[in-house]
């Protein structure tokens, strides 16, 4: 088939903050070449629209009311496993980056990133590339995978994160106060960090879970 | 002020996403027009004094010494600007300092059109505005036991991890006097524990965490 002018890319955008959504639509429509289609605000929208539309790229935030974009991109990956998505968020943190992509992501952007960049990188992942900026590479390179928190270890952390003692962990978790004394060791020396207050601030730096 | 008139603007947010779809949303509002657009503190007053917008809306966290630094130099030269806090951050602490600088509104960027054009109108007719729900922390926070600078710098050595004896040490106190500090802490946070301090000071903005730093 020979038309003068491809079809132009069709992107989905997921994000709850209105403001952010205009501004990735006349930036992507700016740069040529891009349609959006349709504008979710929330996880389940996403999922949804996706379902109904097709589009060829979604962008998905991931702090969104009700299911948040991780859950929406496990969703719309186990519904379409070629559903080109991704991530356009204003955390960073090696252990966001990794679930995200771990999820099905093919990119991770920082919120931050120029318009003519996000259109690139669309058009990239169309392609059937995996796209993470330099910055976030080195983020994620500089924490080796071996020390990432093991589900176990996150509901202790997050326990504590709320002020709760080992022996309260303990009995939530259905454990003994002994069992939570060693996660939470080898969560400190996973870590780095000097003490349990320290854990829960590098926890939330680095993305393990949300506050 | 004529009402034909529209009110201008001056955008100051390291955001070129945000800054386009304000500018987009604002191309639709006939009674608002962008006069300038800057990505960093400083730019946002060289233009401010330059244009000499009706309003100025800006980002908190950007470059170049921030946006409250960009407030109070403005306010500083002019002190009648009126200026409007564009933000995601919502820590009853955030929107102290915003207003204390010198800000006479509070947005959060999750507003939609409406708001803002209603918020920029509202400043840009010598009145304030604050994002729902801010009013009610800002509210709380006068019933709540404030923190002292003493007590907010001890929180932040607590929340990177360092021992009594470590902050001590540090701010070249006693160790019973940081105890006695910590104390104090726990019980106007209503906190059981160090842990718990660090994830509240997080929550509610008395501590700057590492993404507030991002360049």
């Amino acid at each position: 088939m020979h038309s003068a002018t491809p079809l132009p890319l069709r992107v989905l955008i997921a994000d709850d903050h209105p403001m952010m959504r205009e501004g990735i639509a006349a930036s992507l429509t700016a740069h040529g070449g891009i349609e959006v289609v349709a504008q979710a605000s929330d996880g389940d929208e996403a999922i949804h629209l996706f379902t109904r539309l097709r589009p060829d790229v979604a962008l998905v935030d991931l702090q969104m009311p009700g299911k948040d974009g991780l859950e929406a991109i496990r969703a719309i990956r186990s519904l379409h496993p070629g559903a080109r998505l991704v991530v356009l968020t204003t955390y960073d943190g090696d252990a966001r980056i990794a679930a995200a992509l771990k999820a099905g992501a093919s990119a991770y952007l920082l919120k931050n990133v120029p318009g003519r960049q996000l259109a690139a990188t669309v058009r990239e992942v169309h392609a059937g590339s995996h796209v993470l900026p330099q910055a976030l590479r080195r983020e994620v390179a500089i924490h080796n995978a071996g020390d990432a928190l093991s589900p176990r270890e996150l509901d202790v952390l997050r326990l504590a994160a709320v002020g709760h003692s080992n022996r309260a962990i303990g009995g939530q978790l259905g454990i003994g106060e002994t069992t939570v004394k060693t996660h939470m060791s080898a969560i400190l020396v996973k870590l780095g960090a000097n003490d349990r207050a320290h854990a829960v601030t590098l926890a939330v730096q680095r993305g393990f879970f949300d506050l | 002020m004529d009402d034909a008139r529209p009110i201008t603007l001056l955008i100051a947010d390291d955001h070129p996403l945000i800054l386009a779809g304000l500018a987009a949303l604002i191309r639709t509002e006939p009674s608002l027009m962008l006069v300038g657009e800057a990505v960093d503190a400083v730019a946002a007053v060289d233009q401010y004094l330059r244009l000499r917008p009706d309003v100025m809306l800006v980002d908190l966290n950007m470059p170049g010494g921030g946006g409250l630094e960009a407030i109070r130099k403005v306010r500083a030269l002019v002190p009648d600007a009126r200026i409007v806090i564009l933000t995601t951050y919502d820590g009853d602490e955030d929107v102290h300092r915003g207003l204390l600088a010198g800000a006479s509104a509070y947005l959060l960027k999750q507003s939609g059109l409406d708001e803002v054009v209603h918020c920029v109108r509202q400043v840009a007719a010598h009145r304030r505005y604050l994002a729902p729900g801010l009013a009610e922390k800002l509210a709380a926070r006068v019933d709540a036991n404030r923190l002292s600078r003493r007590e907010l710098e001890i929180l932040a050595h607590l929340a990177a991890g360092l021992s009594n004896k470590l902050i001590a040490r540090t701010e070249n106190i006693g160790v019973g006097t940081v105890k006695y500090h910590v104390n104090n802490i726990l019980s106007k946070l209503n906190v059981s524990c160090r842990t718990e301090a660090a994830c509240v000071a997080a929550r509610r903005g008395l501590i700057q965490p590492y993404w507030h730093a991002l360049p």
